[in-house]
């Protein structure tokens, strides 16, 4: 038997990592020492990751690895490849960098991300979450038991070579279009695509500002994942095409991705605004999907990508420009917000200009891709790709511009916390009107804190604002909104060397 | 009458996933969507479990005679499943019943709707004290 | 100061749009709408409007569709209990041929999922610890719930307290007295069940939940503070995580060496003695452990708020 590379062994090396570092948290009683292991074990991963991806781009292969001492339809086993590492080391990247940001949860178990602080809010968000997020998995579950019913497998190469089989011979067409569809809809419930949304915008709206960089940039990424791992390994591309579920997510995409900016346009809270443009991005990964050509896969895949670099640092600028505006969301309380934390109003611009598809940002390749995929297919798709595109984008433009001209106001300009009518009495001091807030309504600005999303950090930070005028960015701000711009432009201008991985890793899957 | 008969778990199954599915859909009490939940699970590890059966076979387990036949023991690949979607529905229910109970602390009442109602009231409570104090 | 521009601000629309006030003044009519509404109505009826009445038909409706279909693809699987189902193929065949040589374990469900499978059965421990977690997150008394309380629910608070005092005192003789005697036994059966996953019927997971439903019949005759003498937060932290750790090193251990063949240098024993089949009996013993310490805090956070 031939000798395994090292490096092989690094994915089972992060997984007992990760689950270790996890189950020794409440070891430590002091939280700031769990929080730098917790880092610790995060940059670890991402490290050993990247060096995996290095070494699988270099060689060009793929691996199994073995979990225990039995190969694969007895034992477990890991299969590794380009595509995979890829996307590990970008979930360590973004992962590290939202979690540096706030100290408030550092569980990635999927429900208890939206709840932080206990406001009834919270709870009735969560519950609307984790019913919808069963539901999904309900579905899910049963499509597998069905599909382990009608071919005795579990495991995904003996599962697909079953069902080509199958499709072959024309054996069991009814139950194999039934599985595929009811698996389909169980990720898509769990990813939140269109008609299964309701749950994102509220999750979003009364989670800290962490959980949602997390929940959007990465948990929702993970079922799509799965789904193109399913899509590639278990039931092939071509079956799905003749089984009309490419065609289904096709027009669910195009829908969710003018729907989600319609329902975005039509916000006033920042947060909210920002997770129905996630409804849109997620349409528009779909839509890749279902276009059903390798390209528009490979275009998917890279929009996983700049979305999962883009959206985590929408959020946790939102999230700090919030911080100093009273720990409000709403737009007519961000106004001239930018003044007072520079690097986040210039890490929004960023963002949102990723997001409407300006070359050099990370938002631009992904567009462009999707359009060369739309031409690449049929004359019906053509059009309607391209006109969904279109008018999303324009939408994207509609309702992130203003918000950026928003919070870019100049500062002379009364910044409204009230009615435009006594504004002027307060004049233009944003410290003089916090003072003079703070004494009307100590206890309700308190209040205020523990409900908005607010952990210590974001506490601190307010209590700074009444000393300072423009409130101290703390160092991990500052790194983490710095990295997420620098990732963003290196997506958007390295694109080609990111789009031949992701080639290769799709080919190797 | 035959299908059916060969078939009877499997359809059992089958309705009682529907009536999980539509208890989590369709009840306003909180409590009885954790039942539908269960339901729902449930009838998964019914599906799964009789799948694993052969008739006229024992479960595996080997007593004194340790001279293993396939022929003697029915599937056990169904069982371990079934043991895994065990636990993980017992941690989803208690973090449900958690959340529940937390609701049900600070709202009285187990009905979704009213629920959704109250926070909404609490909301704009807050709201127009926040506008009244502004002014 | 600003006054021409506020001015400006109400004149055009598209400016006091990007300022986010435009909606003001209709939320503002809606708020007062509501707030006469919301004084009106104590019923829930206002809620339910078009789309709740139409919801729950065509939940239904879809529902019965949706089984309908289900049943439909059932009846095209094969029948029950055959011998040539798919599902009994060679992996099934494997395990019961080759289970007891290669894992020691006579019970082959116990082999399979400690031993072939042992990676998922990690992934549902760390579920379960996961679950508790987020339980003791959510349900816990700690200084920071106690000071957001508010008046009413410090004096229910107190009250409850206070009955739980009095509880204590006059507890019911024949549960204190039955559940003495019983006890033990129902513990002892529980270690009994771990210790012999391997071999017969049970495991970590039953036998665990046997003990936890002990701990919990001690708890709920005696008193919660008779368990605490033995059974604190501490404890729990610790037994939780630390057999979860062992867990997770063992199976590293047996993981590393088995994707580079090397043997684990292990022995398997003597089939049907208690100490066999290697790692399963440590494993089964952790598992045991960490469900029972689950049961009983799901128990006592549900019911109490503390450990």
């Amino acid at each position: 038997m031939h000798e395994m590379p090292f490096v092989f062994n690094f994915p089972f090396f992060s997984i007992i990592l990760t689950l270790v570092g996890g189950m020794s948290m409440p070891f430590f009683r002091n939280g700031k020492v769990a929080q730098k292991i917790n880092m610790g074990v995060i940059i670890a991963t991402g490290v050993l990751n990247f060096i995996l991806l290095c070494y699988l781009v270099s060689t060009g292969e793929s691996f199994t690895y073995m979990m225990g001492h039995w190969p694969a339809p007895w034992g477990n086993e890991i299969r590794g490849g380009p595509f995979e590492a890829l996307m590990a080391t970008m979930f360590c990247i973004v992962m590290g960098f939202s979690v540096y940001v706030f100290i408030e949860i550092n569980t990635l178990a999927a429900c208890a991300i939206v709840m932080a602080k206990r406001g009834g809010e919270t709870i009735v968000a969560t519950i609307r979450y984790l019913i919808m997020s069963l539901l999904g998995s309900g579905l899910f579950l049963m499509g597998i038991a069905l599909l382990y019913n009608i071919t005795g497998h579990l495991l995904m190469e003996s599962l697909h070579e079953t069902i080509m089989e199958m499709a072959a011979t024309g054996q069991y067409v009814i139950p194999l279009t039934v599985v595929f569809s009811v698996t389909t809809l169980g990720l898509c419930v769990k990813s939140a695509l269109y008609p299964f949304h309701s749950w994102l915008p509220n999750a979003h709206g009364s989670a800290t500002t962490s959980s949602s960089a997390i929940l959007s940039g990465l948990v929702l990424k993970g079922y799509i994942i799965l789904y193109i791992k399913m899509m590639f390994r278990v039931y092939s591309p071509e079956l799905l095409a003749q089984l009309h579920i490419t065609d289904a997510l096709l027009v669910l995409g195009v829908l969710a991705m003018i729907m989600g900016s319609l329902k975005a346009l039509r916000e006033r809270h920042i947060k909210r605004m920002t997770a129905y443009s996630s409804v849109a991005q997620i349409g528009y990964i779909f839509m890749g999907l279902g276009l059903n050509s390798e390209i528009g896969v490979l275009a998917a895949c890279f929009h996983i990508l700049s979305h999962g670099v883009t959206k985590p640092m929408l959020f946790l600028s939102a999230g700090g420009l919030a911080n100093v505006s009273h720990h409000s969301y709403e737009f007519k309380d961000l106004k001239g917000a930018a003044h007072r934390n520079k690097l986040a109003g210039v890490a929004f611009v960023v963002g949102s200009l990723s997001m409407i598809g300006i070359p050099l940002f990370a938002g631009f390749p992904s567009k462009l891709f999707f359009s060369t995929a739309a031409i690449h297919s049929d004359y019906f798709r053509l059009p309607v790709v391209l006109i969904a595109l279109a008018v999303s984008t324009a939408l994207n433009a509609l309702y992130y511009l203003p918000v950026c001209i928003n919070i870019w106001r100049t500062k002379d300009e009364p910044h409204g916390h009230g009615h435009g009518g006594h504004e002027d009495e307060h004049g233009g001091h944003d410290a003089h009107v916090a003072h003079g807030e703070e004494a009307a309504h100590g206890d309700e600005v308190h209040e205020v804190s523990h409900h908005e999303p607010a952990g210590d950090v974001a506490v601190a930070a307010f209590e700074n604002s009444h000393h300072e005028e423009t409130p101290k960015i703390s160092f991990g701000f500052g790194l983490s909104m710095v990295a997420f711009i620098a990732c963003n432009f290196a997506l958007g201008i390295g694109y080609g060397p990111i789009m031949n991985i992701l080639r290769q890793g799709i080919d190797l899957l | 009458m035959d299908f059916f008969l060969n078939h009877f778990y499997e359809i059992a199954s089958m309705i009682l996933f529907g009536v999980g599915f539509m208890g989590l859909l369709l009840h306003n009490n909180l409590i009885k969507k954790a039942v539908g939940l269960n339901i729902m699970d449930t009838a998964i590890y019914l599906f799964l479990a009789q799948r694993g059966f052969i008739t006229g076979r024992v479960a595996p387990i080997m007593g004194s005679n340790l001279e293993a036949s396939v022929e003697e023991y029915v599937n056990p690949i169904p069982a371990g499943l079934v043991l895994t979607g065990i636990v993980v529905s017992v941690s989803v229910t208690a973090f449900f019943l958690a959340l529940i109970q937390m609701l049900h602390k600070k709202y009285h009442t187990l009905n979704l709707d009213e629920i959704l109602l109250k926070a909404k009231q609490e909301k704009e409570k807050k709201k127009a004290l926040e506008e009244s104090e502004d002014a | 100061m600003s006054d021409p521009k506020n001015h400006e601000n109400h004149k055009n629309p598209f400016v006091a749009w990007v300022n986010g006030e435009t909606f003001r003044k209709e939320e503002e009519k809606k708020a007062a709408e509501k707030k006469k509404k919301v004084k009106k109505e104590v019923d829930i009826s206002v809620h339910h409007d078009r789309f709740h009445k139409i919801y729950k038909p065509v939940c239904v409706v879809l529902c019965c569709a949706f089984i309908a279909l289900l049943i439909f693809v059932c009846i095209k699987t094969p029948p029950f209990g055959i011998t040539d189902a798919p599902t009994n193929n060679e992996v099934a065949q494997k395990y019961i041929e080759e289970g007891l040589e290669d894992t020691g374990a006579t019970n082959i469900v116990a082999g399979m999922i400690l031993d072939y499978r042992a990676f998922d059965t990690l992934g549902e421990s760390s579920v379960l610890f996961t679950a508790v977690m987020a339980v003791i997150i959510l349900l816990k008394k700690d200084e920071d719930r106690k000071k957001e309380m508010t008046e009413k629910q410090k004096q229910i608070e107190a009250r409850q307290q206070k009955e739980e005092e009095l509880n204590d005192r006059h507890r019911d003789v024949i549960l204190k007295k039955t559940s003495g005697i019983i006890a033990p036994f129902i513990l002892m059966f529980g270690i009994y069940v771990v210790l012999n996953g391997h071999i017969s019927p049970g495991g970590g997971f039953s036998g665990g939940a046997i003990i936890g439903a002990g701990l919990i019949l001690i708890s709920q005759a005696f008193g919660s503070k008779q368990t605490k003498k033995f059974f604190n937060f501490k404890v729990f932290t610790i037994i939780t995580s630390g057999a979860l750790l062992s867990y997770a090193a063992l199976k590293t251990y047996s993981f590393y060496t088995g994707s580079h063949h090397m043997e684990t240098g292990v022995p398997h024993g003597i089939p049907g003695a208690i100490l066999s089949s290697g790692f399963i009996l440590p494993l089964n013993i952790f598992v045991g452990l960490i469900v029972a310490c689950t049961m009983f805090g799901f128990y006592s956070l549900f019911s109490k708020g503390e450990i």
